[in-house]
């Protein structure tokens, strides 16, 4: 037997077996054909499944590109850092701590910052690795044994948590970095220098926070406030080195929590702060 | 009767000409029947779940195009709803559909075809009769059939062609 003749009585053989249903399907009250919706243009139609899908994929990339032109063309400004080491720049970061800008406050800092390099989109970490290595290339980082490195640094931000993270990685990343180069250093973080409200908004409003950085004029305006004879116009001449030595030694060491591995603290007898800062930074 | 024709008269059925209905329905009814007793193995109840598909293809009849093949369509409907009610007896009594003595119900056959019919489902394995129907009492081709069972086309007609050896070397006279 071949297949075709399989085929034609299988064929026979079940079709003369197929109960009659017709009856009882023209007997049942859902036997008509319901009415053909051709004019209504009905969302749901519309919004199938496929419909719902594409339009999604669409939003989601419509959403990407322009979070994408917003953050290449407008970045916001997250956090501003700033570094004091003579040359004084201020770093601004974006909110996920990527790199808006370098810039120079002081005609030191000028020099450090490079033109030709895009700073822009680097990592904290990427931006204090070029410019340590050019702070070390200008000779700006003291590589002698007898002598110590000062940083002084300020991070502010709206947010707290942000400016707390920020601080510890340029604080460990900075301590890194100066390690390649010299022995020894000290990140003075102006947040520890305590100063009266009064203080901080005569800060705030003090005509030369343009030229200097507010963790420059931190350190003047406290180093004033523990001995008047300090002149903010004196003091303003100073570099930060210099400024460092005069506030360890006037400082109380209980006002400093780290004051025992802060590098020149108040030495026993004859030690004159103002001496030790010339020769440092001479 | 060609694809063509029958399409022909679903459309007619679809400007509301009810009078084609019983062409439509001789010309699907076996392929209609055997797909949904080949998953039911029941049949009192695979006459029932036929009088529902045919009722949902009327209520649906709106949704089918034309580009498509009627009979692929309906068997289609009438493989869901056996299977729902498949799952749904699964769940509410013990029925177990592998039995062989479910095949045409349980009170004994006494038609001679009706036992050749028999025992021609019961020589071929779940998947084969499927196919197997589909292609021979539905017309249908591998292509459809495998979109239906969603198998590829290859699996369908390798196990087509086993399965016809099989009737073949039962029935090969």
């Amino acid at each position: 037997m071949n297949k075709k003749k399989i085929k034609d009585r299988m064929r026979e053989t079940f079709e003369s077996e197929v109960p009659d249903v017709l009856s009882k399907i023209k007997a049942s009250p859902d036997f008509y054909i319901p009415e053909k919706h051709q004019t209504v243009f009905g969302l749901r139609r519309f919004f199938n499944k496929k419909m719902a899908l594409s339009l999604m994929s669409v939003f989601v990339i419509a959403l990407i590109v322009v979070s994408m032109i917003n953050r290449n063309n407008d970045p916001v400004v997250a956090s501003t850092l700033t570094l004091d080491v003579n040359p004084s720049i201020e770093i601004t970061l974006d909110e996920d701590d990527f790199v808006i800008a370098v810039s120079a406050i002081n005609d030191d800092g000028d020099e450090v910052v490079q033109k030709n390099i895009k700073y822009l989109g680097m990592t904290l970490d990427e931006v204090l690795e070029v410019l340590v290595d050019r702070l070390n290339e200008l000779g700006y980082i003291v590589t002698t044994v007898d002598d110590s490195n000062i940083i002084l640094i300020e991070v502010s931000s709206d947010n707290e948590v942000r400016r707390q993270r920020v601080e510890e990685l340029l604080k460990a990343k900075l301590q890194t970095e100066m390690n390649k180069h010299s022995n020894s250093n000290w990140v003075l973080n102006s947040r520890d220098i305590q100063l009266t409200e009064e203080q901080r908004t005569r800060i705030n409003q003090d005509s030369r926070l343009g030229t200097y950085t507010r963790a420059k004029l931190t350190l003047m305006y406290r180093i004033n406030s523990l001995d008047s004879s300090n002149t903010l116009r004196e003091l303003e001449q100073l570099n930060i080195r210099q400024l460092y030595n005069i506030f360890i030694e006037l400082e109380d060491p209980d006002n400093l929590p780290d004051y025992n591995q802060m590098p020149g603290r108040r030495q026993p007898n004859n030690y004159n702060p103002i001496d030790l800062g010339n020769e440092l930074n001479a | 009767m060609t694809t063509k024709q029958l399409n022909g008269l679903v459309k007619k059925l679809q400007n509301g000409n009810m009078n084609v209905f019983d062409d439509i329905y001789y010309e699907t009814k076996s392929v209609v029947y055997y797909t949904i007793l080949t998953i039911l193995k029941d049949k009192s109840l695979s006459e029932d779940i036929m009088q529902d598909t045919y009722l949902k293809s009327l209520a649906k009849i709106h949704s089918f195009k034309p580009h498509y093949s009627f009979k692929s369509w309906i068997v289609t409907i009438a493989r869901n709803l056996a299977l729902n009610e498949y799952k749904k007896r699964k769940r509410e009594l013990s029925f177990d559909p592998s039995v062989d003595e479910y095949i045409f119900g349980s009170t004994k056959s006494t038609s001679e075809k009706e036992l050749i019919v028999k025992e021609m489902i019961e020589t071929l394995e779940e998947d084969e009769r499927e196919i197997v129907i589909l292609h021979v009492i539905g017309d249908l081709k591998h292509r459809e059939i495998a979109e239906i069972v969603e198998k590829p086309l290859g699996t369908v007609t390798w196990m087509y062609n086993k399965a016809i050896k099989k009737l073949k070397n039962e029935y090969g006279e």
